[in-house]
């Protein structure tokens, strides 16, 4: 073993730069691995800590005061399962919008901070006691730390077009609802404020359970939902029903794609260490074949050349493997602030020592298996054959690209004649690239479809966007108002495509309906079709393999207390709501509710037609509830706002479908008319409320764009510089020779340059094409947990071909770089050798 | 006699271990146009140094080296390699021929340098080739596949391909054995003979008969010098005697 050692460090101190760009690839991939891992198996561990150390909830439900029973609370106290559960008060609202650090969310939970709840409700770190507690609000510590949030700031949420502002005087820590990418918001507001904000805005019950098994919430919401018999929904107007797991996944669902991305290019990078270290093995061994004649004439035996061998690479890739875990050690700082920007929990993730370790081993053993096998032709050489420099590697059968004759000029023809003769490297160089470039692409498509143009996401969403969406006040015939918009110059169309609420076979699912699936831009099947009759349903393949049903299978669907039948007629991508979303037909979903009157809009526009400009025509035109607006005379703005906010509520709570009003003030009628002048309840911007929803995972992306293109071009750049170098060291000769002739080192550097051409070319464009035909299938695999079925995504060929260009610029320009160490190659030193 | 190359003062040093060595020391030289130079003396006494030092592939420590009138120590490595590939051609020791080229591809190698037009080397090389006695059969051969001899006159083709104003030879008969060493050295003297300048370096004595003056170094320095008639079969024998005692002179 000593003598094997010295060999080892003999051939490591004569490679050093070699052994060098591999111990670096190597680092590389044990610190994305090391990450990766951690991630993986971490996330949802420390999601689980943060929970228990916060006393979160495991199990949240909302429903609407006038369908709760106190039964409901002995339902829960008797449950064995339940450790602990609160019930109170919340102010719930589904589209309420509300600016958070930039985004707009629309989903809000109001608590009480003094109702004396003791899960989810941490300790307030009040900064401003002087603040008036009935204008007073609590914001998640998220808030400040990452969106600038500061105590005295006001914080503005828009109820029906009316701001309500609050004043920041606290924070506290959270681990659900706090990120401006998430689902929606929780915070906590004074007693006082609670109860002047619940007067304006009512509010409904909020129950909450901790479990002994966390994961026991699911069953335990299904159960009650069965005693209640409520119709109760994930995410609705009026109700919410979250459990562990949805929580978790709303929470860690951007940081798991991370993670898995991460991984799948830890994976490249495995593969593309493997070429690497297979062509130095075997370049090695060529290199080396003289040396090794010696030592076997000196009586060295095969297996000790060979153990030097896998000593060497030992030497490389062990301390790289256990670098690479420690490097990642004090990232983990910089990943924690990363994964806290995208999902908002305080994370304590470290490194997961064990695993990575087992992993680095393994990926160790099996760089190591490689070197053994390419080892196994030292076996074979005589020691006579190898002190005559071996078998000729090249062969001289053919003179490739001679200079008498055809195209180019002689540095052309002399860097294609090079590439015939290394064909190997420049074949592993090829791979390489394709390889490289193949990860840049599906990245740079994930990049164009979820980050520039967000349509593929969207559409992976499995929500319909619109422009606007309008949803009518009760007394408007919406297929009337929709018919009598579309003829407007500025609409280009109008679908109606209403949202519903249902569950099949027991399970809660989002739902909507049309009488014409075949207007809709951003919803499409991948397999089958939408439903065209009343008894057909479309849903998700990923909800259809949960529950195990197929296209042409029935399922049960229920709500309201009324189950029908109907047949699944195709299956979509819908990437949210954990793929739990449903499709039918407006007469489909009268079999269920057969009053059900649709009061939802959605507005495609003309081209150059801005939201802004639509809403002022609308609001004007059609009269929008509860616009508030300062009509010029101040001194009544206040007093408007008022009223007209009286009557929404009225319309609101009472089922009244119109009002007719007079406001008088000071003896003056300052506001009057009538309710039904209002056809418009509420107008939402779709498209502005899909992108923060999906924000998350354009953060992710982006994120991951960035560590994935600078790790392959930091990869090409090392392992070209490294063949390049073991190209010079082996011609170097032969670049001797040329430069006593009167090559310049420029001329022979374009050679050298000009030689790696064709198989950079051919990689790279191999792994331009190969993106951008399988980009589709590799996300939509990639996805696929999340209910993903057809990810749309796609990159311009256009943009293929620029990236792949500026990857052969690059390319081009490290090559050069590396070979300007031709310049140390003197003609005296050839001759004094 | 015009001087085709000059040196002044010329120092070549090398720094071995820490320690300098001094190679060169202030030399004035001047290698004259159509002459068939020889550089002798004995091992370390700095031919071969001095050899690439006027030749442009290595640059002087000290001291300037002049072609005509460019004084090449003062140039940059490029303009070095500029100045070789348009004055020079080299025939080494060890020949140095490409492995993975043909044998005329490594004299193509060279003369497509100079000129774009392949047809015009290609001929050259043809002419060239049959002026050294090569078969044509050996021009898509590899250097493997060819002799000692052979190899070293396709290396003297490679050198002769641009039509240089100079010849260096190091030890071209070195590796050779005697009748591909006295083929070599046959087509030497004929080049010589058709006024081609030519700077030889060998330790052997018939190389240095074909000689026309014979310089002989003694640690670095000019020792002595030797001048002779133009080189023919029939004074041979008086010149390898009048070389043989001039040897003996400097300590040979």
């Amino acid at each position: 073993m000593k003598k094997a050692f010295h060999i080892a460090k003999a051939n490591l101190k004569k490679h050093k730069s070699a052994a060098l760009s591999l111990f670096l690839i190597l680092l590389t991939v044990s610190v994305l691995s090391t990450i990766g891992i951690s991630i993986v198996f971490g996330v949802r561990k420390d999601y689980e800590a943060n929970i228990d150390r916060l006393n979160g909830l495991h199990s949240a439900i909302i429903m609407s005061k006038d369908v709760y029973l106190t039964e409901y609370e002995d339902f829960i106290k008797s449950d064995s399962r339940v450790i602990e559960y609160n019930i109170g008060e919340v102010i719930y609202y589904y589209l309420f919008p509300f600016n958070y650090g930039g985004d707009v969310l629309h989903q809000i939970m109001i608590l009480d901070a003094d109702a004396g709840f003791t899960i989810s409700a941490p300790p307030i770190d009040i900064r401003d006691s002087n603040i008036p507690r009935d204008r007073a609000v609590y914001l998640p510590l998220y808030a400040e730390q990452n969106l600038g949030f500061k105590t005295g700031d006001i914080f503005t949420m828009t109820h029906r077009n009316r701001p309500i502002e609050l004043i920041v005087a606290g924070f506290f820590e959270a681990t659900e609802y706090s990120a401006p990418n998430g689902i929606g918001l929780k915070i906590f507001v004074p007693g006082e404020c609670f109860h002047e904000l619940k007067n304006q805005l009512g509010s409904s019950v909020w129950i909450t359970a901790r479990f002994q098994n966390p994961y026991d919430s699911t069953v335990f919401n299904k159960d009650f939902r069965a005693y209640s018999d409520v119709d109760l929904f994930a995410i609705g107007e009026d109700s919410l029903v979250m459990d562990f797991s949805g929580g978790a996944e709303n929470s860690i669902m951007p940081v798991m794609i991370i993670s898995s991305i991460l991984l799948v290019f830890v994976i490249i990078i495995i593969l593309i260490s493997l070429i690497v270290i297979r062509f130095r093995v075997t370049n090695g061994i060529d290199e080396s074949m003289h040396t090794i004649g010696v030592l076997k004439a000196s009586g060295y035996k095969s297996g000790q050349i060979i153990a030097s061998y896998l000593l060497e690479y030992s030497i490389i890739s062990l301390p790289a493997a256990l670098f690479g875990i420690l490097l990642a050690l004090p990232l983990f700082s910089v990943i924690r602030q990363i994964l806290a920007s995208i999902s908002a929990t305080t994370w304590t993730l470290t490194a997961n020592f064990p695993l990575a370790l087992i992993f680095s081993i393994f990926i160790s053993a099996s760089l190591l298996l490689l070197v053994l096998l390419s080892c196994r032709r030292i076996h074979k050489i005589p020691p006579v054959e190898a002190l005559r420099g071996g078998i000729a590697t090249n062969s001289f059968r053919r003179n490739y690209f001679p200079l008498k004759k055809g195209l180019g000029n002689v540095h052309i023809r002399l860097g294609f004649k090079n590439m015939m003769a290394y064909a190997k490297q420049y074949l592993m160089i090829g791979a390489v690239l394709m390889a490289s470039t193949y990860a840049i692409i599906i990245i740079a498509a994930l990049y164009q479809n979820f980050v520039i143009n967000n349509t593929a996401l969207i559409q992976m969403t499995g929500i319909e966007i619109a422009d606007i969406d309008i949803i009518v006040t009760r007394h408007t015939d919406a297929d009337a108002l929709a018919l009598e918009m579309e003829k407007l110059d500025e609409v280009k169309k109008t679908a109606m495509l209403a949202p519903v609420h249902f569950s099949i076979e027991g399970t809660d699912m989002t739902g909507w309906c049309s009488d014409d699936f075949s207007l809709m831009e951003t919803i499409r099947t991948h397999e089958g079709r939408f439903p065209r009759y009343d008894n057909e349903i479309a849903v998700t393949k990923l909800f259809a393999d949960q529950i195990g049903k197929e296209i042409g299978d029935s399922v049960k669907v229920k709500t309201k207390g009324i189950t029908q039948e109907y047949i699944i007629s195709g299956f979509f991508s819908a990437a949210s709501d954990g793929g739990r979303i449903g499709m039918m037909t407006l007469e489909g979903y009268r079999r269920l509710d057969p009053n059900y009157q649709r009061d939802n809009i959605k507005i495609y526009f003309n081209e150059g037609i801005r939201f802004d400009d639509f809403y002022g025509f609308i609001k004007a035109n059609y009269g929008v509830v509860n616009v508030y607006q300062d009509d010029g005379d101040g001194r009544f703005s206040a007093a408007k706002a008022r009223a007209e906010e009286k009557i929404s509520n009225y319309l609101e709570f009472y089922g009244i479908d119109s009002v007719e009003y007079a406001v008088i003030y000071n003896s003056e009628i300052i506001l009057s008319g009538s309710s039904r002048t209002y056809q418009i309840e509420q107008i939402v911007d779709i498209a502005e409320f899909i992108s923060t929803q999906i924000s998350g995972y354009a953060d992710a992306v982006s994120i991951i764009t960035m560590v994935v293109s600078v790790i392959s071009l930091g990869i090409i750049a090392l392992i070209l510089t490294m063949v390049v170098r073991q190209i010079v060291r082996k011609r170097r000769y032969e670049l001797g020779v040329m430069k006593a002739g009167g090559y310049t080192t420029k001329q022979l550097a374009r050679q050298i340059a000009i030689s790696f051409m064709p198989c950079v070319l051919f990689g790279i464009t191999l792994g331009c094409i190969t993106g951008t035909y399988t980009v589709n299938p590799a996300v939509t695999a990639m996805f696929a947990s999340t209910g993903t079925y057809n990810a749309n995504v796609y990159i311009y060929p256009l943009a293929a071909v620029i990236i792949g260009f500026l990857i052969l610029l690059f390319t081009y320009m490290v090559i050069n770089l590396s070979a300007k160490g031709i310049k140390h190659i003197t003609v005296y030193e050839l001759i004094s050798e | 006699m015009k001087a085709i190359i000059k040196t002044e003062k010329l120092c070549k040093s090398f720094s071995v271990g820490g320690k300098q060595l001094h190679i060169i020391k202030n030399m004035d030289l001047k290698i004259n146009e159509g002459d068939f130079t020889v550089i002798m003396g004995s091992s370390g006494s700095g031919k071969s140094t001095l050899l690439y030092a006027i030749s442009g592939m290595d640059r002087p420590t000290l001291g300037s080296v002049w072609f005509g009138e460019t004084d090449i120590s003062k140039l940059t490595n490029d303009e070095m390699a500029v100045f070789r590939r348009e004055n020079c051609g080299f025939v080494f020791q060890q020949i140095h021929l490409m492995d993975n080229m043909s044998v005329m591809d490594n004299v193509m190698t060279s003369g497509l340098l100079l000129t774009n037009n392949k047809k015009k080397i290609y001929e050259r090389a043809i002419w060239l080739f049959t002026h050294v006695k090569l078969s044509k059969d050996l021009l898509d051969k590899f250097p493997s596949q060819l002799s000692g001899g052979e190899a070293q006159r396709v290396g003297i083709v490679r050198a002769l391909i641009n039509n240089p104003k100079l010849i260096f030879a190091d030890e071209p008969t070195g590796a050779l054995n005697s009748a591909s060493g006295k083929a070599v050295l046959d087509v030497l003297t004929e080049l010589y003979t058709s006024g081609q300048s030519v700077v030889v370096v060998t330790h052997d004595i018939k190389t240095a008969a074909r000689g026309n003056r014979i310089i002989y170094l003694r640690d670095g320095a000019l020792s002595g010098e030797l001048n002779l008639p133009a080189y023919s079969d029939d004074n041979k024998a008086a010149r390898m005697e009048e070389i043989q005692k001039f040897l003996e002179r400097m300590g040979w």
